[in-house]
């Protein structure tokens, strides 16, 4: 096939949802309630993409009937540490819907609770305001290793169209409103044009910015998730924020990733068995807190771990049910090396995993709409709460799905615009006609050991500074000989492009906060003091004629003005 | 290391090309069979083991710091693409326990064939541990010790 000159087909829906994991399912099964014609643009395969792909098995419910707590206390709870981040109403629409959104998975098929109907509470959790210090949700557990079977297989009786292995790369506009978007078959390079009367981002976080801890691109979350919707609607005009957070997450040295042992009534301990949380007096966000007990410890030469060893025989069964219910390979491996779980305490680590997923990214309203007329988006993706999580990617998918539905009720559809096509095609499939350069994966690994040398979790200003010149350069410089030999390469060469537009958001947002906040998810050296009087607010991103915008806003005033 | 297939049981369903998200799989069309085509690219997410009917595929974990060093590594001889544990399988018209838990089956059957064979479980969940030969943990005993129960209400408010 010779790209250059190669045609495409235009589909017409309309709502068009850009991925297909937990959010973008759920959007499209909201959306298609209302009446609307949905298609699903997926970059693997429906039934197994995304975060839960593996399976997913706990999900944070912060209402339900049978607990006396209303959307207001939890709303107001879950802002506490992040005034000013987060848009208040979004919390509130979590607490509120997130029960009813589990109901529904009880609908589609998804054995939440038992037989009788009776829903398996972690306790401790249970009671707000107990256990963890600030607890935020109460946490059920079920049997979710098939999830997302069940989700793609409700979309597919609804009869949604999905068109797989195609992955979505530029958002079409007319007059500043999103139409549609254009994107690429990964199997066969074919490009796509779809001609909706809105659209849904549902692209997850963005995950793949920091070398991976192991070989090839392993990932805590699932490495599809690169920031492409956080690229796609930046340069559509869209608002972000909260770039400048990155994502980090604590596991065992010695064992594969996976449910991680804090979930199962495992502690943190020194190295002479001391409650490190309680010796340091952490409080607040649970995977925060273990992050700076751990990084804390480290800097005074010791060594931090979970104490598993004091595990009960149920917890450690618990936690096997952990693993199959949400990384099955793990039960393989502890079985091949021969791994006992509950034997001896296992040392603790953090890894840094792109950006902090539901702080960072799109602004979106109550109605899950972003800053631009017809694009909506929800789900890992969006700034929606300090809770998000699965609940999280159900209700904002919900909703975003819903409100696209009725949207596309009321307007007709856009006018293409060539011109953006022919732009857009120039620019897919340049890397498809270098015979000779480089490979889409080289010059990842360099864009990643660039932010982990110069920003990561210790960042300042000349560091980043630095590297901002060492991003501009490689735009310029590596991106035009990056070189796509098959149409899989082809999409490789789509999500690099994907990565550093993100990078590049990330050093502006980072230079841009002179303070220290939610440490270690943003932490200035030259800054190490939380600054409440001039930053309990968001630093905004936004194109603006070609050039990346930065300012800072209050939640009230995100949508528009600065 | 990547995924590794046993090519003498693969029977070219395309399940593993089709549902793995780093989309490393080529397709030999001469052979009818997968090829791992982008071997640098695996996340060691482990779908294709878990999905491939005919269990012929063998997802080697990196060597890394996760070695345990309880055990010395075994060396693994010959092909370990899943040799399917002997136990009876029940009859299709009388199924009435899980495979793998042994818990009476009550609610939707979760039907796996492998390599021409049906065999039933009471979950997903379920499977897992039967594929990879674990005893799965007895799940209602875990419960009653470490959750609380709440009766779901039957109808949405």
């Amino acid at each position: 096939m010779k790209p250059k000159d190669a045609s495409h087909e235009i589909i017409e829906t309309d709502v068009l949802v850009i991925g297909g994991g937990l959010a973008g399912s759920m959007a499209a099964i909201k959306a298609h309630e209302t009446g609307a014609d949905v298609l699903i643009f997926e970059k693997a395969a429906l039934r197994r993409s995304g975060n839960a792909g593996k399976g997913m098995d706990h999900l944070p419910i912060v209402v339900h009937p049978q607990l006396t707590t209303t959307p207001d206390e939890v709303a107001e709870r879950s802002l506490i540490g992040v005034e000013g981040l987060v848009n208040p109403t979004l919390s509130h629409l979590l607490a509120r819907e997130g029960y009813y959104r589990i109901l529904d998975l009880r609908d589609y098929g998804v054995e939440i609770g038992q037989k009788d109907g009776t829903l398996n509470f972690v306790p401790g959790s249970l009671e707000l305001g107990k256990k963890h210090t600030e607890a935020r949700w109460t946490m059920i557990f079920f049997r979710g290793a098939d999830l997302k079977l069940k989700l793609a297989k409700e979309v597919r009786r609804r009869g949604i169209k999905v068109v797989e292995r195609t992955v979505g790369t530029r958002l079409l506009t007319d007059n500043e409103r999103v139409i549609g978007a254009t994107g690429v078959n990964v199997r066969d390079g074919r490009f796509v044009v779809c001609l909706a009367k809105c659209t849904v981002l549902t692209t997850g976080g963005a995950h793949r910015l920091y070398p991976s801890p192991e070989e090839g691109l392993t990932n805590y979350y699932c490495p599809t998730n690169c920031g492409d919707g956080h690229a796609m609607a930046y340069r559509a005009g869209a608002r972000l924020t909260g770039m400048e957070f990155i994502q980090i997450q604590t596991h065992t040295v010695d064992l594969p990733p996976g449910p991680r042992p804090h979930g199962f009534f495992v502690i943190l301990v020194s190295e002479t068995g001391e409650d490190l949380l309680k010796k340091l007096d952490m409080k607040g966000n649970l995977l925060r807190a273990h992050a700076r007990a751990i990084r804390s410890e480290e800097k005074q030469g010791r060594l931090a771990y979970w104490n598993t060893d004091q595990m009960s025989e149920e917890a450690i069964g618990f936690w096997r049910l952990g693993m199959a219910n949400e990384n099955p390979i793990c039960l393989k491996y502890l079985k091949e090396e021969g791994l006992d779980l509950g034997r001896k305490p296992r040392q603790a680590k953090y890894r840094v995993y792109g950006l902090l997923r539901s702080i960072s990214g799109p602004i979106v309203n109550e109605k899950c709409r972003t800053s631009l007329e017809g694009l909506y988006a929800s789900g890992d993706l969006i700034n929606s709460s300090a809770m998000g999580g699965a609940t999280g990617a159900f209700v904002t998918g919900g909703q975003a799905g819903k409100m696209a539905g009725q949207y596309a009720a009321q307007v007709k559809r856009g006018h293409l615009d060539e011109q953006q096509i022919r732009q857009e095609k120039a620019r897919i499939y340049a890397s498809y006609n270098n015979e000779e350069g480089l490979p889409p994966l080289v010059v990842e690994e360099k864009v990643k050991a660039l932010l982990a040398e110069y920003a990561g979790i210790e960042r300042e200003e000349a560091k980043l500074k630095r590297a901002w010149e060492l991003l501009t350069e490689a735009e310029t410089e590596l991106i035009p000989q990056l070189s796509a030999k098959t149409p899989h390469d082809l999409l490789r060469a789509v999500e690099i492009q994907d990565i550093l537009t993100v990078a590049q958001m990330h050093l502006q947002a980072s230079l841009a906060r002179t303070e220290t906040r939610l440490s270690p998810f943003f932490y200035r050296v030259d800054y190490p003091e939380q600054d409440d009087a001039h930053w309990q607010k968001a630093v905004i991103i936004q194109q603006d004629g070609g050039k990346m915008k930065v300012f800072s806003a209050v939640p009230t005033n995100w949508m528009e003005g600065e | 290391m990547a995924p590794k297939v046993d090519y003498v049981h693969c029977d070219g369903c395309k399940v593993c090309y089709n549902m793995c998200p780093m989309d490393i799989y080529g397709w030999d069309e001469t052979t009818n069979q997968p090829v791992v085509a982008y071997p640098d690219e695996c996340c060691y997410c482990g779908i294709c083991e878990l999905d491939c009917p005919q269990w012929c595929i063998d997802v080697e974990m990196p060597a890394s710091a996760w070695q345990g060093w309880d055990k010395a590594k075994v060396p693994l001889v010959g092909p370990r693409q899943g040799t399917i544990p002997d136990r009876a399988v029940q009859a299709e018209g009388e199924i009435k326990h899980c495979e793998a838990c042994g818990d009476e089956i009550t609610g939707e059957l979760t039907r796996k064939v492998i390599r021409g064979i049906p065999h039933h479980f009471c979950s997903e969940s379920c499977y897992v541990f039967y594929r990879f030969d674990v005893p799965a943990p007895d799940r209602l005993a875990i419960y009653e010790a470490l959750t609380v129960p709440v009766k779901l209400p039957t109808s949405q408010a």
